[in-house]
């Protein structure tokens, strides 16, 4: 049975792997190796997309979470899960709680941009400070989203616009002036931090907890998956 | 209804204690296949009997763990938290968020880990987090 609306996070075993491996070749590769790196670029996209997940289902006992394309079906046994929380409708649940990697992940990424804009020459096409800026002021929002609990949404979006603020102070201690041009940059940067907010906070997020291993998902409504987990318990068989 | 049988309730209880299944295998002189079976089984029944309640009373359900034996949902009639606890020999006890938590069950949270003291706010710090 198909669990409608459901979608797999790459917060976890394989699919973590593959989104470690995909920021590093997208990110540091091409600084690492600036001439030709186009084709693993590419092949780092494509790890990425590989890692999301595309869908769950219910097949007897077993909740099946799909990804690499619906190729990878990683199956929880029923009588496996410890634990079944929506983080997002406790008083005070964090995604960070859970997935501590994903969160240092994001801090990494964030030093790193920091430390590459720092030495950065200066002179260069804005372009440059702008991928490094906007790699801050995302991995920043991010570590945010997943740090500050769910119910405390104002807060997480006072800091996500004060990040904006906190991009163009970092654009104008690097070049020493901001133009029109660059506003208009930053207001994009903000309507897409907007969006993010918006994605964020569109969707519930169900932890899975086994004895080895912790998955998330996140559901338009969690109902219809509680619902098909209730029918799956019912199914099992126990003695 | 509600309740798990006699010597799975006593292998749960020792697993929600912090022991590991060799040690519950050695202690009840039981193979650790029968123990991790028994384990399985009080999860999938725990889990069954809470899906059950929040399904007849229609609550929404926030947070089951089948390890410790409680659920976090929320009536949705009176907008109020409400917190289930599966007690050994007595089975579920369902309690308000508003309403005084007894001593056994304060206690019963300490034996098995979750809180450290006595206190309701701890519990219920520790239930929302």
């Amino acid at each position: 049975m198909k669990l409608k609306d459901v979608r797999p996070m790459n917060f976890s075993g394989i699919p973590f792997v593959l989104v470690v491996i995909s920021f590093t070749i997208i990110i540091v590769l091409p600084r690492v190796t600036p001439e030709n790196y186009w084709p693993f670029w590419i092949f780092g996209w494509i790890v990425l997309f590989a890692s999301w997940g595309t869908g769950a289902e219910v097949e007897k006992d077993f909740i099946v979470l799909k990804y690499v394309f619906g190729k990878l079906k990683i199956k929880i046994p029923f009588s496996e899960i410890e634990e079944i929380t929506t983080i997002n409708k406790l008083q005070k649940g964090t995604i960070a709680k859970y997935f501590k990697w994903e969160i240092i992940l994001f801090m990494i990424l964030v030093a790193y941009a920091l430390f590459d804009l720092i030495i950065l020459p200066h002179g260069l096409l804005k372009g440059y400070y702008f991928g490094d800026i906007g790699l801050i002021v995302f991995g920043l929002f991010y570590i945010s989203a997943f740090t500050i609990p769910f119910s405390k949404k104002k807060i997480t979006g006072i800091f996500t616009y004060s990040f904006v603020l906190l991009a163009v102070l970092m654009l104008y201690l690097k070049i020493g002036s901001i133009t029109a041009d660059d506003i208009l940059m930053f207001i994009i940067m903000a309507f897409v931090l907007t969006v993010a907010i918006w994605e964020v906070y569109s969707v519930e997020y169900v932890v899975i907890r086994t004895p080895r291993r912790l998955y998330l998902i996140t559901a338009k409504n969690t109902e219809e998956f509680i619902k098909a987990l209730w029918k799956v318990a019912q199914n099992v068989q126990t003695t | 209804m509600f309740k798990l049988p006699d010597r799975m309730e006593e292998i749960w209880l020792l697993k929600a204690k912090g022991l590991r299944e060799i040690d519950i295998a050695e202690n009840l002189d039981i193979s650790k296949q029968a123990v991790n079976k028994a384990l399985k089984d009080a999860r999938t029944k725990l889990f069954e009997m809470f899906l059950s309640l929040a399904e007849v009373f229609g609550f929404e359900v926030v947070r089951i763990n089948a390890e410790k034996g409680f659920m976090v949902a929320t009536s949705r009639e009176l907008k109020k938290r409400i917190y289930f606890f599966y007690i050994p020999k007595m089975g579920i006890r369902a309690f308000f968020e508003d309403s005084k938590f007894p001593e056994y069950l304060l206690k019963h949270s300490l034996e098995l880990g979750l809180t450290k003291n006595l206190k309701k706010e701890e519990l219920i710090e520790i239930l929302e987090t």
